[in-house]
C-alpha cells in the first residue's frame, strides 16, 4: 500500500471512486485574525494491490501547529465490492477526501498534516503555513 | 482446505479528550459473545482472526463490515461517471478543539 498523492485544497469530494479536487495544492493560509478556521480539505490517493484490497485499512490524520494538536481523526478505507473489474496485477487507485474546513488554529507559523495508513505502514507529512496578510508583500527588487 | 467465514462488525470510538486517541472494537453475529479491541485496525483484525481460530479450532476467513453509526453516510453512486476500478467506502470520526468548533459554528 502506498500513498500516491496527498495534498491540501479548497474542496474535495468523492463520487463513484472518482476524486474531485478544487484549488490545490495549498501551502499558505492567510488569516487577518486568530483563532480562525483552516478552511481546507485533504485529498488523498492510495495505491493498493490485490492482497491489500481484501481487508479494510486504517486512516489516521492529525493536524498540528507549533504548540498543539488541532485535529485528530481516524477512519477506514474499504473496497465496496470484491467483484470489481480489476485487471491482474493492477494497482488500484483508492482516493478519499477529508474535510478540515471547520478545524481551526490559534497560532501563526508552520503547521502540518500527518497522514498515516495502517498504524504507520505508509505515512506522509504535508506542511503548510498560516500567515497574516501583511506578510503577503513580495520582497523588494534587487 | 475450506475455511469458516466469520463476519466481523467493526466499530470505532473516540476515547476521552482530543489526543487521547481512538479504540477499534469488533463483534460478530456468527460468534455470539465474541469481542475484541485494539488501538489500531490491523492489530484488531489480527487479534480477532487469532481469537476466532482458537474458538473455532480452525483457521477462519474474516469479512469485515464497518459500523460507524454517527459517521458520514457512504457516497451515493452517480450514473453519469464511472470509476476505473472498484469503488471504496470511507468512514471517519474526528476530534477538533472545542473552542474552534464553537468559533466556526458561530
Amino acid at each position: 500500500m502506498q500513498i500516491e498523492a496527498a495534498l491540501l485544497c479548497d474542496a474535495a469530494t468523492m463520487r463513484e471512486g472518482l476524486l474531485h479536487m478544487l484549488g490545490g495544492p495549498i501551502s499558505r493560509i492567510w488569516r487577518p485574525q486568530l483563532p480562525a478556521p483552516l478552511g481546507v480539505a485533504l485529498a488523498v490517493i492510495v495505491g493498493m494491490d490485490d492482497a491489500e484490497r481484501a481487508e479494510p485499512h486504517e486512516i489516521q490524520v492529525t493536524v498540528r501547529n507549533e504548540t498543539k494538536l488541532l485535529v485528530s481523526a481516524m477512519g477506514a478505507l474499504q473496497v465496496a465490492s470484491l467483484n470489481a473489474n480489476v485487471e491482474p496485477g493492477e494497482i488500484v487507485m483508492a482516493p478519499f477526501a477529508m474535510a478540515l474546513h471547520s478545524a481551526g488554529t490559534d497560532g501563526y507559523g508552520r503547521h502540518s498534516v500527518h497522514l498515516s495508513l495502517d498504524a504507520g505502514a505508509a505515512e506522509r507529512e504535508i506542511p503548510f503555513w498560516v500567515l497574516h496578510p501583511d506578510e503577503r508583500q513580495l520582497p523588494p527588487m534587487g | 482446505m475450506d475455511m469458516a467465514t466469520v463476519t466481523l462488525r467493526v466499530h470505532l470510538e473516540a476515547t476521552g479528550e482530543i489526543g487521547d486517541g481512538f479504540v477499534w472494537w469488533a463483534e460478530s453475529d456468527d460468534e455470539p459473545g465474541f469481542s475484541a479491541a485494539a488501538d489500531h485496525l490491523p492489530e484488531l483484525l489480527a487479534r480477532a482472526r487469532a481469537a476466532l481460530a482458537e474458538i473455532r479450532g480452525e483457521e477462519v476467513a474474516i469479512v469485515t463490515q464497518m459500523e460507524f453509526d454517527d459517521a458520514a453516510p457512504p457516497l451515493e453512486p452517480d450514473p453519469l461517471s464511472t470509476a476505473t476500478g472498484p469503488s471504496f467506502d470511507t468512514r471517519q470520526k474526528a476530534e477538533t478543539r472545542q473552542e474552534i468548533d464553537t468559533l466556526t459554528a458561530a
